[in-house]
């Protein structure tokens, strides 16, 4: 139960953070679930005495987002997800900015290195 | 490969990365019986591509993903193969300053380590490893440092590295390098020489045998099965953090896993208006050591991952998606005076690493930034991403004073890949772990023979002097036996 939320709430956190890089496009949900299952990989073989605490600050994420909004994180809307990323992103509390800081890092180093450089550039990116 | 868990050797050495693949090779070719323990996999240097994803999860410890806790965190990341470090760095190489070479002899009481005394180590090793610079033009990014920095009037240069350069018409510059890492070099002459590898198999506890031998406990981590080792001399090669933290669970030793040093290094992406950056880029050469060693600058791995992580904390990682071609990432990497400390966790396999900084690092990364970015305005950069949370880019030298303002512990991420001074060498008790020739004080026939050893931050890239000490270290082993 409690992985299965985790697992689902870290795709969902994956997929939300690499939007910037699809937005306007048809995802490439291959890649995106390649993202995903790396994710969850490198939690499995960060430091065991971190692996735990990595949890229950997911788990935290989960319960305040259920309070704020009443439904699990995943569920929610990808808008919604972005500005409660973008919210503990900007949090006093470094607990709270390393555990987006440690998923951002990982979705983005995978987004491109799992896929030929080529496609890599989505069709409506603009430079900001 | 041997599969019965009890063994006995002459030597084990524990780790196969610079320090512990040279100490093997060495011993095993003087004729001893050696066994090489090896936590990490036995793959070739073609297994996975270099500086890949792929790489990270099957060659790097943790997965790359190894914290020191301080403030701020400064993340670091460590070879976990046959080979070690080796096998996953740029292979840039240096002696160790002389200035350096002083400071250990009189602040540690480190004996025969002068610039005459280390002077074949360094040599021989060259020679073995090919130490070169490239036969052909650096790639771009890196000309473009080396470019920046002398209109500026400061030292650059190209720096050798453990290459070989063959021949092949089917490369654009005519060439192919190949990387001459311990899988390459060291440990085909260990095994040539009658080495025995144990791979994927970690070391957790030193303990004392009978007879003055000592007793290494391992367990095979695919199978979980238990290893034990009996041996004549035990030379613990296993890296700045996993030699101390073995010392430090098997209760050995003093003055072990306090000292750690490392070079924290803050990192700048660049853009540029034209093409600087291909696939094949390779690795950029040049590094500008005007204020060396207090401060280094350099050009790192630029592949769009790798970008990707430079542009994140201006939030424009998917920037790297249309400009990749026209950027690269560089750094200024720093000597800190700072020590950090290693400690065992009751229940856990892993270390709990603390590192921070002094107040006074932070106005070198200031210094470092505002240098970088003179560099690189002055090689026709555009727009320069700082990895400092939260702050635009910055696209002229007027806009500096903004970012500066940034530069705090808190927002300002910080990394390492150089690590080392865990165990120092040198006769003064007080502060070294080891003798000057590597033994631990006062305990007989154990050694530690890598990264650890070295008595402060060199402010160079360490494998050269890793790999000189730990040549000189076997070699006075070897004499002392002979004369015993």
């Amino acid at each position: 139960m409690i992985d299965s939320l985790f697992n689902a709430t870290v795709s969902a956190l994956c997929y939300s953070l690499l939007e910037p890089a699809y937005k306007g496009t048809e995802p490439n949900t291959g890649v995106l679930n390649q993202v995903a299952d790396f994710a969850l990989d490198q939690h499995s073989r960060m430091p065991d005495f971190l692996r735990l605490p990595f949890k229950l600050v997911c788990l935290f994420f989960v319960f305040e987002t259920f309070i704020l909004s009443g439904t699990l994180f995943h569920r929610q809307t990808l808008a919604w997800r972005r500005s409660r990323i973008q919210s503990w992103k900007n949090s006093k509390l470094s607990p709270k900015r390393d555990f987006i800081k440690f998923f951002d890092s990982l979705a983005w180093l995978s987004w491109y290195g799992f896929q030929p450089q080529e496609s890599a550039s989505p069709a409506s990116l603009n430079a900001k | 490969m041997q599969n019965d868990s009890r063994k006995t050797c002459e030597v084990c050495v524990i780790g196969s990365g610079p320090g512990g693949a040279i100490t093997a090779a060495l011993l095993a070719e003087a004729g001893m019986a050696v066994i090489l323990l090896e936590e990490g996999p036995f793959l070739s240097q073609e297994t996975c591509a270099p500086f890949s994803v792929q790489e990270m999860t099957m060659k790097y410890r943790n997965g790359g993903i190894t914290p020191a806790f301080g403030k701020p965190k400064v993340t670091y990341v460590e070879g976990c193969c046959v080979g070690g470090g080796s096998e996953i760095n740029s292979g840039l190489y240096h002696r160790t300053p002389p200035a350096v070479l002083e400071s250990w002899q009189k602040e540690f009481a480190l004996k025969e380590a002068s610039v005459q005394a280390m002077e074949p180590y360094f040599a021989r090793c060259e020679a073995e490893l090919s130490v070169s610079t490239m036969p052909y033009s650096a790639p771009a990014p890196s000309l473009k440092l080396h470019q920046g920095a002398t209109a500026l009037g400061w030292k650059s240069m190209e720096i050798p590295r453990w290459y070989k350069y063959e021949i092949d018409s089917s490369q654009a510059s005519g060439y192919l390098p190949v990387r001459q890492s311990m899988t390459r070099t060291f440990i085909p002459r260990f095994l040539a020489a009658g080495g025995t590898i144990i791979a994927d198999t970690k070391a957790h506890r030193l303990l004392r045998g009978s007879n003055a031998t000592w007793e290494v406990n391992a367990l095979q981590k695919k199978s979980q099965e238990p290893i034990n080792i009996s041996a004549e001399h035990v030379f613990i090669c296993a890296g700045a953090i996993q030699t101390p933290l073995l010392l430090l669970r098997s209760h050995l030793g003093s003055n072990v896993g306090r000292s750690l040093q490392l070079h924290p290094t803050i990192k700048i992406t660049a853009e540029f208006p034209e093409v600087i950056n291909t696939k094949d880029l390779g690795v950029p050469v040049h590094q500008v050591k005007e204020f060396s060693p207090r401060l280094s600058f350099g050009c790192s791995i630029s592949s769009p991952p790798y970008l990707a992580l430079g542009l994140l904390e201006s939030e424009r990682a998917e920037y790297a998606a249309v400009a990749s071609q026209r950027m690269a990432n560089y750094y200024a990497m720093i000597t800190s005076s700072a020590r950090g400390r290693i400690s065992s966790l009751p229940g856990y396999d892993d270390p709990l690493v603390r590192y921070n900084l002094q107040e006074n690092d932070f106005r070198v990364f200031k210094e470092g930034f505002t240098k970088l970015s003179q560099i690189l305005f002055e090689s026709g950069a555009v727009r320069l991403f700082p990895a400092v949370q939260g702050v635009a880019p910055v696209s002229s030298p007027d806009e500096l004073p903004r970012l500066l303002a940034s530069v705090v512990p808190s927002k300002t991420n910080v990394m390492t890949i150089h690590l080392f001074s865990a165990c120092p060498m040198g006769e003064d008790k007080s502060k070294c772990a080891l003798n000057s020739f590597g033994q631990l004080h006062d305990l007989k026939n154990l050694y530690v023979n890598d990264s650890s050893m070295l008595c402060s931050a060199p402010g160079v890239n360490p494998q050269g002097s890793v790999m000189a000490f730990a040549r000189r270290n076997v070699l006075h082993f070897l004499e002392s036996r002979r004369k015993a």
